[in-house]
């Protein structure tokens, strides 16, 4: 349709013509799409979560008992234990597991994007500052041995 | 009171220092599976965490003898006397001695004991633990020809009474090979000692036994037990630690030799901490994981299961898999053999599944996701040159980049 045409509609308060509704329609069914895609794909949930220092796999645990466990750095070196409130940490990032989920509840690092993300039970809790990853995996297929 | 305070603080530091002294000095690990039956009545979680304690102890015992670090041990002894020298040992070292003398002429030498002063040239002694994934040139010509001058096993001389002579003072042994699968057949020993006719399953290490046939099998698979990937850091999707998986298993002992575990990459090339006697390189017949099992009704099922597994690994492809052909004639022994251009050979009639298939019979929800790694081929078609894959091109850097 030329100008002339498309002004003669909007004179009528003709919006839409077919083309557009058909264009609309389009978008609105794979917002549907991928809406039902993201919440009916079976999702794997984790089962445990690894700590992961410079590429470095240091620690592994079951995100099933709730727990506290501090990570830190010392003499170059990533470490993994349980959280005591009474020591003093240096390069730290204090990781909760509850109900599941992993989070970091406190860090030294300047940005604290790592404390942001929140409660995850699925995907990845990176601390750039401190070369910090957080794994959450599934335990994949099981056998007896 | 305040003596009463005191004792109680010493107690405590006590029963603290015996915690730190026990994850310290002892290497071996143990576990017992929960579904344990005993004369078909399951044992309780009670009595199985206590007998968890007492194999715990057991196995102490056996490594305190074999182990090449405990000074007062019997191969530290043996190790540090003089040709000539008179060492009388214990049941453990000389049974292992014997064994490893039966496994040694039956391999033609792939499998050896006296290897160590090779391993510690190489760096994956315990010495360098810690150390072992870091990246170092080749020790030179002439080191290696000296170590493996000081490496032959025909240089130790067993005698009916317990009693070993080394015709050479620098020969020493390791028992690295063999070990856990001999403390294995200890425990399973042990186990039916105490209870008679046993089943369920334990491990020491990466060597498994599984007694008996499954109880409460709901799947009706029998015991499964699952090929460890060799190549997680690049390969497996969501199912990452298993590369192939065993099913229908009963009375047998299950062991497995991997490149994975103690190894550095130098110049675009695997070091693996299974020596080759022959050259006195680490192994590079491009075999890169091997898992043999051993039915429990042979004599030292774990340990030979062990020794086995080391022997294959350290031969050319084409002898390997006639090696593992003779056994499993002679005695029904199985053996999976991985091979680093990723193809897989089975020996014997045991049940190899790839994770997908695996997945549909245990849990159908993550057969889209899990990844088939390795393809399987036939003996037949086996060549001893095996040129790796891009994929092991692919893990070689992703390893070299996480050791660094």
């Amino acid at each position: 349709m030329n100008r002339e045409e498309k002004i003669e509609q909007i004179k009528k308060k003709k919006y839409f013509v077919k083309g557009d509704v058909a264009v609309f329609a389009a978008a609105l069914l794979l917002i549907c799409a991928f809406f039902l895609f993201s919440f009916l794909m079976p999702e794997q949930k984790g089962e445990e979560f690894a700590v992961v220092y410079k590429n470095e796999e240091i620690f592994r645990a079951s995100l099933l008992t709730d727990a506290e466990y501090v990570f830190y750095v010392s003499e170059g070196a990533g470490r993994v234990e349980s959280y005591s409130a009474e020591k003093e940490y240096k390069d730290y990032n204090r990781i909760s597991v509850q109900g599941g989920e992993v989070r970091v509840t406190g860090s030294d690092c300047p940005d604290h994007a790592c404390e942001w993300q929140g409660s995850v039970r699925y995907g990845d809790i990176i601390c750039l500052p401190h070369g910090l990853r957080i794994e959450i995996r599934g335990k994949g297929l099981e056998t007896d041995v | 009171m305040r003596r009463c305070f005191c004792i109680l603080l010493c107690l405590v530091l006590l029963i603290l220092c015996g915690c730190a002294a026990e994850k310290g000095e002892y290497f071996v690990e143990f576990s017992l599976s929960e579904n344990l039956y005993a004369e078909g009545t399951r044992i309780s979680e009670r009595e199985r965490e206590a007998l968890e304690d007492e194999i715990g102890v057991l196995l102490n015992k056996i490594e305190d003898e074999v182990s090449t670090e405990k000074r007062s041990g019997d191969v530290y002894r043996l190790n540090s006397a003089e040709a000539g020298e008179e060492i009388v040992v214990g049941a453990s070292a000389y049974g292992l001695l014997r064994l490893c003398k039966d496994v040694y002429e039956k391999t033609g030498g792939a499998f050896s004991p006296s290897l160590y002063n090779l391993s510690k040239l190489w760096g994956f002694t315990p010495e360098f633990e810690g150390r072992y994934h870091e990246s170092r040139p080749e020790p030179s010509a002439a080191e290696i020809e000296k170590a493996l001058k000081n490496s032959s096993f025909a240089d130790i001389r067993l005698s009916e009474d317990f009693t070993v002579v080394k015709d050479n003072a620098e020969t020493r042994i390791d028992f690295g090979g063999i070990a856990k699968g001999y403390m294995s057949d200890c425990v399973r020993a042990f186990l039916e000692e105490k209870y008679g006719e046993v089943s369920g399953t334990f491990s020491v290490m990466s060597n498994s036994v599984l007694m008996g046939e499954k109880q409460n099998d709901e799947s009706g698979l029998g015991y499964t037990a699952v090929l460890e990937n060799p190549r997680s850091l690049v390969t497996g999707g969501a199912s990452r630690n298993g590369a192939l998986y065993f099913i229908g298993l009963k009375d047998v002992a299950v062991s497995t030799s991997a490149d994975n575990y103690r190894f550095y990459i130098y110049d675009g090339k695997i070091y693996a901490h299974i020596m080759n006697a022959a050259t006195g390189k680490p192994s590079d017949n491009g075999v890169i994981s091997v898992t043999v099992l051993v039915p429990l009704k042979t004599d030292n099922a774990g340990a030979l299961a062990d020794a086995y597994s080391t022997a294959g690994f350290c031969m050319p492809l084409t002898r390997s898999l006639a090696f593992y052909e003779e056994l499993w004639k002679e005695s029904g022994i199985c053996a999976v053999v991985v091979t680093a251009d990723f193809r897989y050979y089975v020996i014997g009639d045991c049940s190899v599944l790839q994770p997908k298939e695996y997945a549909e019979l245990t849990n159908p929800a993550l057969a889209e996701s899990v990844e088939n790694v390795f393809t399987r081929a036939e003996t037949a078609d086996a060549e001893d040159s095996v040129l790796p894959c891009e994929k092991e091109e692919q893990y070689m850097e992703a390893a070299a980049e996480a050791a660094h």
